[in-house]
């Protein structure tokens, strides 16, 4: 079995090198057969690299521990599902998994009929094929998930126990999945900059790309929050660890990136910028895919870890230098005509996103690499922890958040300041009114009033904007939600932004609870109890249980909200048998509508009845996972494909192709 | 139905409101002794000095175990970690300042055991670059707003100037084996889409 993946392997290797250079020769000289032979070849090596994955899942399932992965990833006593998602619970297995994502999407957009991006498709078959071929050549010939043990050992290791959780088995596909989704954008414009062709043709072809790309990864990140508050037991869901750092850094990129093409394509504004911006995003996922893999900095992700830093190094270092002198190269060609003209307009409100998303972006990046630098510098070491980048990025992106409740009212052009201010006036009050009404509460935390004013404020002007919408429908006679589904139905891109606006709405609610944490950490007896915040632990008694990979010992607790029971809290200790030595403490949490009480032992004395207990109080954490929940939803309304546009984009085609006379078409 | 705007908003902020007061009222008192700093507790070793426990927190807040890779100290459960932030409150105790007792630590573990670091030296270099850079970004969109209002009254039609391609179709587009008309297509296609990106906003 392990022979036959690895041929699969090579022979896909093989296959994705003569699409690129098929398709690059075929498109430099010409040759239409060429052009279709590299795209052809490019399908088949897909084909391949799905063969390979399948192998090394039918050996994953097969116990086959002959393969130094399985052992390594697997034992036994695995369950059905950790098997499956052990193909990318190590380096070698989940680069294959990379690479196969990856040409699952290069597929997809050769194999969708080619329209506007006619002109652009070989060279993005040679651009993602090369890109491709990076990842390939790794797996090929430097971390093979298909190699061999000289001694057959009777069971394997076991996957890494953390990774034994729900939230593992769709973190990492839905991250790649967007990281690996960001190539075709890239490929796209290296394509118009290679071909000249630098109308917004790549934009159209990669818009839609672009979005499923950032929703997967936008999941993604969440998932991992959540994998991380579920299981890593500190209390929180985001904690500026350098591979998170990794994963937001081309999120922040593409956000930009997202925003600062609609004024290309309305108005043919930014274009340098955002071929740079494309090239900037896609350098990041290799960065950041350097940074996690190479181990150069220390973070709860070191099983992903190993020697391939060098070749990464070198053709991330390749992909920047030659993407820079592209962009150089047809600079000429990129000049835009059209200026900004005033500061209180819709592009200058775009370049206001851009400013500080690429702010708080570089913050990221500085925070995280400056350990490095500074320790090759001075050789001093030094870490840069949470409260740097709360203090330089948090600000910043609530900024952006307040500018998304402007932003949208602003017109083209020349916006009116005036008639802003009239519309703006609402939110102003309510987000007022919340914070005169919260300090009489007892809030006075300057950060905590600031963050849910600004809150207020946009989530204010967003909705009035749906109502405006939904009003101007209505006098068309349509009731209220009938005028509503059908504005956001008609307005795809618009009204799904306006919905994703209002999950990051939510999520700035959830993040500005943070300053409200507390905690409390004590050692109890059965009876005894705990009080943090309005809430209180009763210890109530251990017990166990048995599973056929591991054993749990439970504390139980039951928790009272001002003498109220409220439910019950059982933090664990689990032991898993192939890993005796590695005991995890595993978090208990009790969801309240405003706040999560969240329960870790640190450590238990059976005999003398005594447990000690970490109690976290987060409040609002729900908003959080709402609007995530929330932003997904609106990046698919955005994303969904258009049918009626799709009509009437066919028949223009249609009628053009034959060259008939032009009938209007009666679909406006 | 004018005013649905202003009531929907209103209702919005009324129940943001009274979400935020169910959260916070009740906890309101822990809060209060968290940013009030007045809370003091007795040291346990020196019987009637006393120490701010707030401020005790907020050291430890800014320290890391200097063991565990990048865990705040005030997180860790191991022996070591206790004793500092016993180190703390005693030294609290006896009227030494934040900046000292950090410095204390500093000196005997090293720079990490900071986990942000300070604004001045070389390690400021952390807060200062990502302010200039921010700072110098602003300039230039500045600049690129005001700089350049010449003659906005010539500024041509975003649809008819500015969508046409950078460059005249390159003859790579007929090559993908689509039938004579890719040309056509691809033009037939960006017009279209020109036309209804400029219509598609109000």
């Amino acid at each position: 079995m392990a022979e036959l993946g690895y041929a699969c392997v090579v022979a896909a290797l093989a296959c994705v090198g003569y699409a690129a250079v098929a398709s690059a020769l075929g498109a430099g000289r010409h040759v239409p057969a060429l052009v279709g032979s590299g795209r052809r070849s490019m399908l088949v090596g897909a084909a391949l690299i799905t063969a390979a994955v399948a192998v090394l899942e039918i050996s994953l399932y097969r116990h086959d521990f002959t393969m130094a992965y399985v052992w390594k990833t697997s034992s036994l006593t695995t369950p059905a599902l950790y098997l499956m998602t052990a193909l990318w619970g190590g380096q070698e297995g989940s680069l294959l998994f990379w690479s196969w994502l990856m040409s699952g999407y290069v597929s997809l957009a050769l194999l969708r009929p080619w329209r506007a991006d006619v002109g652009l498709m070989p060279w993005f078959t040679a651009i993602g094929a090369t890109v491709l071929m990076f990842f390939l050549g790794l797996v090929a010939f430097v971390a093979n998930p298909f190699s061999r043990l000289a001694v057959v050992p009777a069971d394997g290791s076991g996957l890494n126990a953390l990774l034994q959780h729900p939230g593992m088995a769709f973190h990492p596909p839905m991250l790649y999945l967007g990281l690996t989704g960001l190539t075709i954008p890239y490929a796209f414009a290296m394509a118009a900059l290679i071909t000249g062709r630098l109308d917004a043709a790549w934009l159209t072809a990669s818009r839609r790309w672009l979005l499923v790309a950032w929703l997967c990864l936008s999941i993604g990140l969440g998932l991992g929050g959540r994998w991380a508050y579920d299981v890593l037991g500190w209390g929180g869901y985001w904690g500026w660890d350098p591979v998170e750092n990794a994963a937001l850094m081309p999120w922040l990129a593409s956000t930009a990136f997202l925003h600062s093409i609609m004024a290309e394509e309305r108005r043919g504004l930014f274009r340098t910028w955002n071929a740079a911006l494309v090239v900037l995003t896609f350098c990041l996922v290799l960065i950041g895919t350097f940074l996690t893999r190479a181990g150069l900095v220390s973070s709860v992700h070191a099983f992903a870890q190993s020697d391939i830093g060098p070749y990464f190094l070198g053709f991330t270092s390749f992909a920047i230098i030659g993407s820079i002198a592209l962009l150089w190269w047809r600079l000429p060609l990129l000049r835009s005509t059209v200026r900004v003209e005033r500061l209180v307009s819709r592009e200058a409100a775009f370049l206001g996103n851009n400013l500080l998303f690429i702010g708080a972006l570089f913050a990221v990046f500085w925070g995280t690499t400056f350990p490095i630098i500074s320790e090759w510098v001075t050789g001093q070491k030094l870490t840069i922890g949470p409260s740097y980048f709360n203090r330089l990025v948090l600000p910043l992106l609530g900024a952006a958040v307040l500018l998304m409740g402007i932003g949208p009212v602003v017109a083209w052009r020349r916006g009116d300041a005036r008639a802003v201010a009239r519309v703006l006036s609402r939110p102003a009050f309510l987000a007022l009114v919340l914070v005169v009404a919260l300090a009489v509460a007892g809030i006075h935390q300057p950060t905590a009033l600031a963050g849910f004013a600004v809150a207020a404020f946009a989530g204010g002007a967003t909705v009035i904007e749906i109502v405006r919408g939904v009003r101007s429908r209505r006098r068309l006679g349509e009731g209220w939600g009938t005028a509503f589904v059908r504005l956001v139905a008609r307005q795809r891109r618009r009204y799904g932004g306006y919905i994703v606006h209002l999950g990051i709405v939510f999520l700035a609610i959830g993040v500005t609870g943070n300053v409200y944490k507390a905690d409390a950490e004590t050692a109890l007896r059965q009876g005894e109890s705990v009080t943090v915040g309005d809430y209180a632990l009763r210890f109530e008694g251990f017990g166990q249980s048995s599973e056929p990979d591991r054993q749990i010992d439970r504390a139980r607790f039951t928790v009272l909200q001002r003498g109220r029971v409220v439910g019950e809290v059982a933090p664990s200790r689990q032991l898993f048998r192939n890993r005796e030595d590695q005991p995890m403490t595993i978090p208990s949490i009790l969801h309240r509508p405003l706040a999560d009480v969240y329960a870790l032992l640190g450590g238990f004395d059976d005999a003398a009845g005594v447990v000690t207990v970490k109690v976290h109080v987060n409040p609002l954490v729900g908003c959080v996972w709402l609007g995530l929940i929330v932003l997904v939803l609106g990046t698919l309304t955005a994303a969904w494909p258009d049918g009626q546009e799709q009509r009437v984009l066919d028949a223009e085609l249609a009628r053009l192709l034959s060259g008939s006379a032009p009938p209007r078409p009666t679909v406006a | 139905m004018r005013h649905f705007g202003a009531r929907a908003a209103g209702a919005l902020g009324v129940a943001v409101i009274a979400m935020a007061l169910a959260a916070f009222a009740p906890a309101s008192a822990f809060a209060q002794a968290d940013d009030g700093g007045a809370t003091t507790a007795a040291v346990p070793a020196q019987t009637g000095a006393t120490y701010d426990a707030a401020e005790a927190d907020a050291i430890a807040r800014s320290l890391n175990c200097p063991i565990c890779e990048g865990r705040n100290l005030i997180d860790c459960p191991l022996p070591v970690c206790a004793e500092m932030r016993g180190e703390i409150r005693t030294r609290l105790a006896a009227g030494e300042h934040r900046s000292a007792i950090i410095q204390y630590f500093v000196d005997y573990y090293g720079e990490r055991v900071r986990n942000t670091p300070p604004l001045s030296g070389l390690s400021g270099l952390a807060w200062w670059v990502p302010l200039a850079a921010l700072i110098g970004g602003a300039a230039v969109v500045v600049r690129l707003v005001n700089g350049r209002t010449a003659n906005p009254t010539t500024t041509p039609r975003p649809a008819d100037a500015d969508m046409t391609p950078g460059a005249p179709l390159s003859s790579t587009a007929a090559v993908a084996g689509s039938p004579g008309g890719a040309v056509d297509y691809a033009a037939a296609i960006e017009r279209l889409a020109a036309a209804r990106a400029s219509g598609d906003d109000e």
